[in-house]
Formats: structure tokens, C-alpha cells, sequence
């Protein structure tokens, strides 16, 4: 065979293409790979931004170790996570499942069920800080609420809430569920792809509504949960913006998300080393629970 | 001719924008008529900054016509940490930055304040004894001094007159031990409109750095060693002060407990007669005025064993990295010295830090005070100001386990005892 | 014979059952609507209640009257106008160089040979695992560097190159689905590279283009944590963090809160409801290919 030499026209083209795509990769060095890098040089020194940086070694991460608020905000975020995740992932499910009917109206209500995932921002935090307040929230107005015909309440004494250290993290999980709609979307998506045909094919065989479901519409449907389940882990490691506003990390320390914790390290303790250290830890456990994720794939998801 | 129009055109488009983005955002130091631009950094809100932009600035730059004060804000003390950092960082760094004993420890540590040392010593129209001397001590750090204060504030009993004539309880006095403050208290809580739930308290503990420590202090314990080589919040008599303290709340129920605020802060509790006592500082006067409908007064706080009481501060510091040091350490003699001390008083802002004017009528027989305001300024003479490590992050962070015990989760011994493991294990390690 | 549509029948018992599980499917449907949709309207209610009003605990669903002056005091009270200003700058400049810079570089990986082009597009999509916290610290300390800090460039200038991993990605995957025929007419007709991608390859896919102008939008009109970082004085504060610093500063005048929330949501769920088929098709795209 012989080594191919690229033609002129083919080195023309290569050149063209390397300019193409120039514009991310300089974007890649200055933004992506030269942080990378600086960042993992940035753990293993001492920096106040204030003060000239000072190389310190491993000190920041054996600090880490000693640090109760790590422990603790590693603790909230897989709490969050653990709860989260499948409770997210199962209302979408559902959602979708239910939408998935030929009946009327079902535009209507997926665009309806998508509507909180489009509003996320800032805006609908404090509405849901509103919805959370012990005594004026919308919540708790309801759940104080007479069941008809009695004069008991519901719950007389409800939750605090946000103001509560056992109830502040369930709060944050009932407003993650309240925006299952992105995920409900992209489930819907995966079960219209799956080809009547199979569903004829598992009648014939004699499946009921049961088997239908865990014999045809999950097999075919994992390469969505896949992509779903990974792009939850990586989701909810960063949840920040609720923690910051709603909640500041507390009360005690109950909603310190770790990612809360790395900002207020970086910009408020002014530990930018330190911070750094954690930003690697971070993208460690991320990379590990998404490498254990492909590992087990090959199991159960299946492609067509 | 087309392609030449679409090379112009790209030019025309590309040049400018290549020329907005590499611009740099540097910080104005000179204005265009050749005066010294000094920024002034604060965490003041709305109205203040309209104090300042009306009467201190006019007034500074009457008599100091070479120099231009600029204002810079955070809105408010969130985020004025992290504001202040951008801006170092960002290389536009103020001059002149408003400080208060709380934030202090941190940024002294630091080293990026001014010694003024050097400055008052080449200074003869300064004298360092037109100031209170705990005050000023407040400002210094391993033997340099970082900043003048400008204002201050002991920490003392308020209470509402009407409530102590209404259930006959005899006003506060500076014979008030701790039982006798118990007392009061208990004969001031009560459910008003017999619904069951308590709606009236008699004293309002809250979980802050400026409180607590007197409470400790006055029952013989402390929170550092003078050294602030070893933490002693776990003797037994520091332990027993904070209790009580505490206890206040969660035991003896003459102080709320989180959600009985019912949302109030302890100072529209007292303004809305739902507490008959609070601990404050001078600085209240200002939220008082927009309307007290009830008599009240001031008293010293109850004595323990002994007699203390916690202050609070506010100056400025000069950063080591300003172009203008002789500018700025001529606003700062401005902020700290007898002009600034009289608009402070305007402001509300409790008491100057300069000795003759606090110690007027001017501030004394001010239409807000009450008939014994001379409380607080006496009680300087027994404050002290609650210490901080240089290790103030973890110092901080331990310091939240407390909110347990306010809201009745944790006992008040375990808390106390884990927090002096936290802040020992920081105070041996180094500053991070 | 069956072809996934409801067999026609006339057996009652059957027609029964089928017609009980629509009605049920139906309840459930709007059930969940109600869930999802109160908030919104007691956000609306929020904000046009009165002030006095507000604090009272079990306060009526429609206030009376409608405060409609709560928006112009919430409005007022920050200067929201240069909040929207920011904000548009923000977002229009990110939405173009986004689309932009991504197409270009997607039109690259999909459509002309360079050697190590695979390796390469490994390597874009590796980024999309790497958690921003990463990459923050030193990005702002090359912005202080650059002394953009307290401006609008450090959230601009990056949408530029390369517009993110996703977005290249997803145009990568259109771009690969035109027709060599249509790039090889092109080029007899004299066309280069730049001309295939500006007058065919863009052309053809507009609906993915507005998928991703779509979702830029959404990205930078919401974004908090970045202009967190960035910016720090009143004039240069986006939507997002204004609406905070009402919250540190007016946090307890609900009405207020809520309806400066509201006049932020707005034209995110008026863009929403006319573009919605796009929002579908984006999310549809991103994880089928997924």
C-alpha cells in the first residue's frame, strides 16, 4: 500500500477545513485546555488573588479531607441526586407515556407540561421561595387547607420548609420535579420512534399491557433513558443557582450544595486554590460515575 | 466591485469591534481637568448614597478643590466581599474602602490595608486622642494601624416604657443582675389575645457575633485567649453564659423562637410593642424614627459577674495599592474627623469615633435620644469587641453550628464544645 | 388491518372500558395541568395584589382591585430598562456568534477532510463532560487579566469560538445529512468551501439553525452564575441579577417581586409560544442523537 501523500488538492482542502474549524479551537486552548491545565496547577498552590500565589502541594487537598463542609455538601448533592434523579426521570416517563396516546388535545398538554421547563431562571426561584413561605406560601396555604365537609386541615402544623434544615432539600427536589417537561420531551421523542411493528409482533406472542411495557417499550426506549440518566448525574452535580439564591446554603448547612461551596470558596473566601482543588474532585467523580454508566450500559441498552 | 464592497464592508465592521473588545476597563485617576480621583467603596444603600452624594462629598470637595470623590457601592453588605475582589482583581481597585469590625480581621490578615502609622506620624494636624481609644484599637493589627474609624456603638438594653408600666414591672436599671433581667422578662411574655399562642415577648435573643459574646464574657468565660492561640468557649462558665443566653429562647420561652417572629426582625418586634426589651446599638435610632408610637428608653445591659458589653464599629482603610495616598488619607481625616463625625450624626449613624463630637449635645440631646442615651456612650467604658482569628473563614463557618441551638435542635454544650475543636484545629493551622 | 390506530369496534363492553380509560387519562392530563400551570397564575395574583394585602395569610385568589401600578413600581424601583439592555446585548451577540461560529466549525467537521478530523471531534464532544467549575477560576483570572472584568465581554466574546460543544454537535449532524449532489454542483459552478457553506449548507438547514438560536436565547437570557461572576456595578447588571439584588433589597414586598419576575418571564414564554415547534424539535434532535 505505501504511504498516500495528499495530493495538492486534498492539502488545500485539509488547510481549508483546519480553518473552519479554527475558530474552536482557539476557543479550546484559551478557554477549555488552558483552564484545564492552570486549574490543576491552581490546586496545588495557595492563591487570594490579593496576595502573590504560593505553591503548596497536596495541602489543599488533605485539607479537603479535614473539611467537614466537603463531607457535608458532598453528602446534600448526592442526597439531591439519589432522590432526584430517578424521581425525575420516572415522572418524565410517565408524563410522556401518558402523553403518548392518539388522542386530542395531547399538543396542547405536552406544550403545557414543557412550559416550567422553559421559564427556569431566576424568576420562577422566587416564585417558588414564595411558594415555599411557611406562612404566606401556596403550599402550605393548601395543605392547611379543610379536607371538605370536616374543619381538620389537611396538615395543621406544615413543613418550614426552606426554613427548616430536614425539609429545605425536599423543597429544592419538589421544584425539580415541577420541570420534568424537558425530559418528558425528549422521552416522547424516544417513544414515537419505536416501530409499531414490535408492539404487533409482542400481541401476536400473546404480551399483555405489562409485558408490552417491560419487554418492548424499555428495551427500545434505554438508548434515551442512557442519554437521559447521564445527562441527569451531570445536571444535578451543578445545581447552583436554586442553593444561592433560595437558600444561601443553609438553614445549617442543609442545602450547601458542593458546588455552592465552591463558589463561596472561590468568590467570597477569596481561596482560589482551594477552590480549584474541589473543581477537580468535582470533574473526577463526575467522570467515574459516568464511565461506571458506559461500563454497564452494553447491559441494558439496547441500539437498533 | 463586489467583492471590494464586501472587504470594506467587513473592514468597516471589524476594525471597531476588534477595538471594543480589546479595550480595557481601567479605572479613571485623574478627571479631565486634572483633579485627583479618589473611589470611595461602601456597602450603603439608596438613601445613604444620597446623603453622601448631597452633604459629605459637596463638602469635601468645597474645601479640597484638587480632588474629585467617586462613589462606589455594593448595594448592601451581601456581596461586598465579593464586589470587592472583582474589583482588585480586575485592576480597578478603589482607594478608599468602608470596613466594620466584622470584615475586618479578614482583609487585614491580608496585608492589602495602608499602615497609617507612618502617615499620622508626618502628620501634626492629626491627633490620635480626638478619638475613643477602644475604638481606634479596634482598627489595629499586629502592631500596625490599618484604618480610622469614623463610627461606633456599645451594645445596651432598649425597652419599651408603656410595656413595663402596663404589667408594673419596674424599669431596667444598673442594678440589673441576670435574675432580675429573668424576671422582667417572664412578667413581659405574654398571649395577649388568649389564643393560646404567645404572642408578646419580653426580650428578643438573637443568634448574632455582636450579642452572644457579652453574655459569655459577663459570666466570667471568653471566646479566644487574648493570644488568640486557643479557643475557651468550652469552660464551664463559657459554656454557662452562652447558655443562658440561648435559654432565653428555647428554655425559659421569654424570647422567640424562629418562626414565633412571625417573620418580624427583633427590631419590628420591638417597634410593633411585640417585645418589651431588646439588646441594640445606637445605629437602631435611625430605624426608630420612622415611628415609635410608645415611650422608651435605654438602660445597661444586665451584669453578670461582671460588668460588659460587646461594640461595634465602622471605619475606613486606605489600600496599599492607591496612585493618591496623600489624597486619600486626606478624605479619610475627613470621614473620621469632626465633618464626617457631623454628618455621621446627621445620617443616624450612631456615635462618631471622634471624641468631641460624640460627646456633644449635638448627639446627645439629639431630637431621637431617649432620656438616658447617655447609656451607650458610657458603657464604652466596659466594652469590648468580640474577637476574630485570622483564620476567620473556618472561624465563620463553625460558628454557624449555633443556629441549632436557636432553633432548639442542638444543646447548647455539645455545640459549644465542637466549636472550640473547629476553631483550635484552625487557629493551629495556617491562614487559607 | 392494524396499523396503530384504535381497531373500530362495536362490542359495548369494549367500547366501555376504552372510553372510561380515555376519560381517566384525561382527568389525570388536566390534573397534572393544574399542577404545573398554579404557580403561574398565583404569581399573576401575586403581583397584583396590593401591598397591605400580600402579608395576609389565607389573602383571596383574585385581588380586587388588580394593582396593575405594582409593575411600574417594580420596574422603577431598579433600573430594570438597563437591566433589559444588558440583557439583549448579552443574548443577541451570544445567539450570533453562537450560530455562527458553531455552524462554521460544524460545517468543518462534517463536510471537508483535514487529518485527525475524528480525533478532533472526540475531542469537542469530551468537553461537554468537563464541569464548568473547572474552567472558571483561571477564565476569570485571564478576563481580570484582560481587565474586562464589570463588563459585558467576558459573557460575549466566548460564544465566538466555537459556540459550545453541544451546538456543533447538533449542526455536525444536520450538515451531514445534505446531499453530496448539492456540494458537488456547487463546486462546478466555481464555488469554494466558504461559498458551499454560506449558500448551501446554511440555506439547508434553517430549522436546525433556529433550534440553536432558540436555545442560545434561552441560555444567555437566563444565565446567572456568569454574569454573576462578571459583573458587579447596577449599570451593567442583566435581568437575572437584578431580579436578585430586588431580592436582597425588596425581598419582602412580594407584589412587587412577583410581578418584577413576571415582566422577566415574559418574553421568554411569549418566544416560547410562537417558536414552540422549534424548542420540540431541539429537544427532539439532542436526544435522539444522544
Amino acid at each position: 500500500m505505501g504511504k498516500n501523500k495528499l495530493t495538492k488538492r486534498q492539502k488545500v482542502e485539509a488547510v481549508q477545513g483546519f480553518m473552519f474549524i479554527s475558530p474552536w479551537m482557539i476557543g479550546f486552548i484559551v478557554f477549555a485546555a488552558g483552564p484545564v491545565i492552570a486549574s490543576l496547577v491552581l490546586s496545588f498552590c495557595k492563591w487570594d488573588i490579593l496576595t502573590p500565589v504560593q505553591f503548596v502541594g497536596l495541602k489543599n487537598y488533605v485539607k479537603m479531607t479535614n473539611d467537614p463542609l466537603i463531607k457535608k455538601s458532598l453528602t446534600n448533592t448526592l442526597y439531591y441526586a439519589s432522590a432526584a434523579i430517578p424521581l425525575g426521570m420516572v415522572g418524565a416517563l410517565s408524563t410522556a407515556l401518558l402523553l403518548n396516546q392518539k388522542l386530542k388535545g395531547m399538543r396542547l398538554f405536552r406544550t403545557l407540561f414543557y412550559v416550567p421547563s422553559v421559564t427556569a431562571g431566576v424568576a420562577t426561584l422566587l416564585l417558588w421561595m414564595l411558594i415555599f413561605n411557611p406562612e404566606l406560601g401556596l403550599l402550605n396555604r393548601a395543605l392547611r387547607h379543610q379536607i371538605p365537609f370536616t374543619h381538620i386541615p389537611f396538615i395543621a402544623d406544615p413543613p418550614k420548609w426552606l426554613g427548616d434544615p430536614h425539609w429545605a432539600m425536599p423543597a429544592l427536589i419538589i421544584m425539580a420535579l415541577w420541570g420534568v417537561g424537558g425530559g418528558m420531551l425528549i422521552y416522547l421523542a424516544g417513544l414515537q420512534g419505536i416501530p409499531e411493528e414490535l408492539y404487533e409482533a409482542s400481541l401476536l406472542d400473546g404480551a399483555n399491557a405489562r409485558q408490552k411495557f417491560w419487554y418492548v417499550t424499555i428495551p427500545l426506549l434505554s438508548p434515551t433513558i442512557f442519554f437521559n440518566l447521564i445527562m441527569s448525574i451531570i445536571g444535578s452535580f451543578q445545581v447552583f443557582n436554586a442553593a444561592f439564591i433560595m437558600t444561601g446554603g443553609g438553614p445549617m448547612d442543609a442545602t450547601r450544595f458542593y458546588v455552592l461551596y465552591l463558589f463561596q470558596n472561590a468568590f467570597q473566601y477569596f481561596r482560589m486554590g482551594y477552590a480549584s482543588a474541589m473543581a477537580w474532585l468535582l470533574f473526577i467523580i463526575i467522570l467515574i460515575l459516568t464511565l461506571i454508566q458506559f461500563k454497564i450500559a452494553p447491559k441494558w441498552v439496547h441500539y437498533q | 466591485m463586489k467583492k471590494l464592497l464586501t472587504y470594506l464592508a467587513i473592514v468597516i465592521i471589524f476594525v471597531p469591534l476588534v477595538r471594543w473588545v480589546a479595550k480595557p476597563k481601567v479605572r479613571q485617576e485623574y478627571t479631565k481637568d486634572g483633579k485627583v480621583i479618589i473611589e470611595w467603596y461602601n456597602y450603603s444603600t439608596p438613601e445613604f448614597l444620597k446623603l453622601y452624594t448631597d452633604y459629605l462629598v459637596p463638602e469635601f470637595e468645597a474645601s479640597h478643590p484638587d480632588i474629585k470623590i467617586r462613589l462606589n457601592s455594593s448595594l448592601g453588605d451581601t456581596g461586598y466581599d465579593a464586589k470587592l475582589l472583582t474589583l482588585i482583581a480586575g485592576k480597578i481597585p478603589p482607594d478608599i474602602v468602608h470596613i466594620t469590625q466584622q470584615n475586618f480581621p479578614f482583609y487585614a490578615v491580608k496585608g492589602i490595608f495602608l499602615d497609617l502609622n507612618p502617615v499620622i506620624a508626618r502628620d501634626k494636624s492629626f491627633n490620635l486622642n480626638d478619638y475613643f481609644g477602644p475604638v481606634m484599637d479596634g482598627m489595629r493589627f499586629q502592631g500596625k494601624l490599618l484604618g480610622l474609624p469614623s463610627d461606633f456603638s456599645t451594645i445596651a438594653l432598649v425597652y419599651n416604657k408603656r410595656m413595663f408600666d402596663k404589667y408594673h414591672v419596674p424599669y431596667p436599671d444598673k442594678n440589673w443582675d441576670w435574675d432580675k433581667f429573668l424576671w422582667a422578662a417572664k412578667k413581659l411574655t405574654r398571649d395577649t389575645d388568649g389564643d393560646g399562642v404567645i404572642d408578646q415577648f419580653g426580650f428578643v435573643n438573637i443568634n448574632s457575633y455582636n450579642r452572644w459574646p457579652a453574655w459569655v464574657w459577663m459570666n466570667g468565660g471568653d471566646i479566644l485567649s487574648p493570644d488568640m492561640k486557643k479557643c475557651l468557649l468550652d469552660k464551664p462558665e463559657s459554656i454557662e453564659g452562652l447558655k443562658f443566653y440561648i435559654d432565653l429562647s428555647t428554655k425559659y420561652h421569654v424570647a422567640p423562637m424562629g418562626a414565633q417572629t412571625l417573620g418580624q426582625s427583633y427590631q419590628e418586634m420591638f417597634m410593633t410593642e411585640h417585645a418589651a426589651m431588646i439588646a441594640d446599638a445606637r445605629y437602631a435610632y435611625k430605624t426608630f424614627a420612622k415611628g415609635m408610637s410608645f415611650p422608651w428608653d435605654i438602660a445597661p445591659m444586665p451584669k453578670g459577674k461582671q460588668r460588659v458589653t460587646t461594640f461595634i464599629w465602622g471605619g475606613n482603610s486606605i489600600l496599599r495599592s492607591t496612585k493618591h495616598p496623600r489624597e486619600a488619607w486626606e478624605f479619610l481625616k475627613f470621614l473620621s474627623g469632626k465633618e464626617g463625625a457631623l454628618l455621621n450624626v446627621r445620617a443616624g449613624n450612631a456615635f462618631p469615633a471622634y471624641k468631641k463630637v460624640a460627646m456633644s449635645d449635638l448627639v446627645l440631646k439629639s431630637p431621637l435620644s431617649p432620656p438616658h442615651d447617655k447609656v451607650f456612650l458610657d458603657a464604652i467604658e466596659y466594652g469590648r469587641q468580640a474577637p476574630f482569628p485570622p483564620q476567620f473563614t473556618e472561624f465563620n463557618q463553625a460558628m454557624t453550628k449555633f443556629d441549632g441551638c436557636y432553633l432548639g435542635y442542638t444543646p447548647v454544650d455539645q455545640i459549644c464544645r465542637q466549636f472550640t475543636k473547629d476553631v483550635n484545629a484552625a487557629i493551629s493551622g495556617e491562614v487559607w | 388491518m392494524v396499523n396503530g390506530r384504535l381497531r373500530k369496534t362495536t362490542d359495548p363492553r369494549v367500547r366501555f372500558w376504552r372510553n372510561l380509560k380515555t376519560a381517566l387519562t384525561y382527568l389525570v392530563l388536566i390534573g397534572l395541568s393544574c399542577v404545573f400551570l398554579i404557580p403561574f397564575f398565583w404569581m399573576l395574583s401575586t403581583s397584583l395584589t396590593e401591598a397591605s394585602k400580600v402579608i395576609v395569610r389565607d389573602r383571596e385568589w383574585i385581588p380586587h382591585p388588580f394593582m396593575w401600578s405594582n409593575y411600574y413600581k417594580a420596574l422603577t424601583v431598579l433600573p430594570f430598562q438597563l437591566f433589559l439592555k444588558n440583557t439583549l446585548i448579552i443574548t443577541i451577540c451570544c445567539i450570533i456568534g453562537q450560530t455562527l461560529s458553531a455552524s462554521l466549525v460544524a460545517f468543518g467537521f462534517s463536510r471537508m477532510r483535514f487529518p485527525g478530523r475524528n480525533v478532533l471531534f472526540i475531542m469537542v464532544l469530551s468537553t461537554m463532560m468537563l464541569p464548568v467549575q473547572v474552567t472558571q477560576i483561571p477564565t476569570f483570572v485571564i478576563f481580570t487579566h484582560l481587565r474586562w472584568i464589570d463588563t459585558l465581554k467576558p459573557l460575549i466574546v466566548p460564544a465566538f469560538f466555537g459556540g459550545g460543544a453541544f451546538f456543533i454537535f447538533l449542526l455536525r449532524q444536520f450538515f451531514m445529512t445534505i446531499p453530496s449532489e448539492l456540494e458537488d454542483a456547487a463546486k462546478i459552478d466555481g464555488c469554494s468551501s466558504l461559498g458551499i457553506y454560506w449558500n448551501v449548507a446554511l440555506p439547508l438547514s434553517k430549522p436546525a439553525l433556529a433550534t440553536v438560536a432558540i436555545f442560545s436565547f434561552m441560555g444567555h437570557w437566563n444565565d446567572f452564575m456568569g454574569p454573576l461572576i462578571y459583573i458587579q456595578s447596577m449599570e451593567n447588571k442583566t435581568l437575572a441579577l437584578g431580579l436578585n439584588s430586588f431580592r436582597s433589597l425588596h425581598g419582602t414586598e412580594y407584589h412587587l417581586l412577583m410581578a418584577a419576575s413576571i415582566s422577566v418571564l415574559l418574553p421568554v414564554l411569549i418566544i416560547f409560544f410562537c417558536a414552540q415547534k422549534y424548542f420540540v424539535q431541539g429537544i427532539v434532535l439532542s436526544g435522539i442523537k444522544g
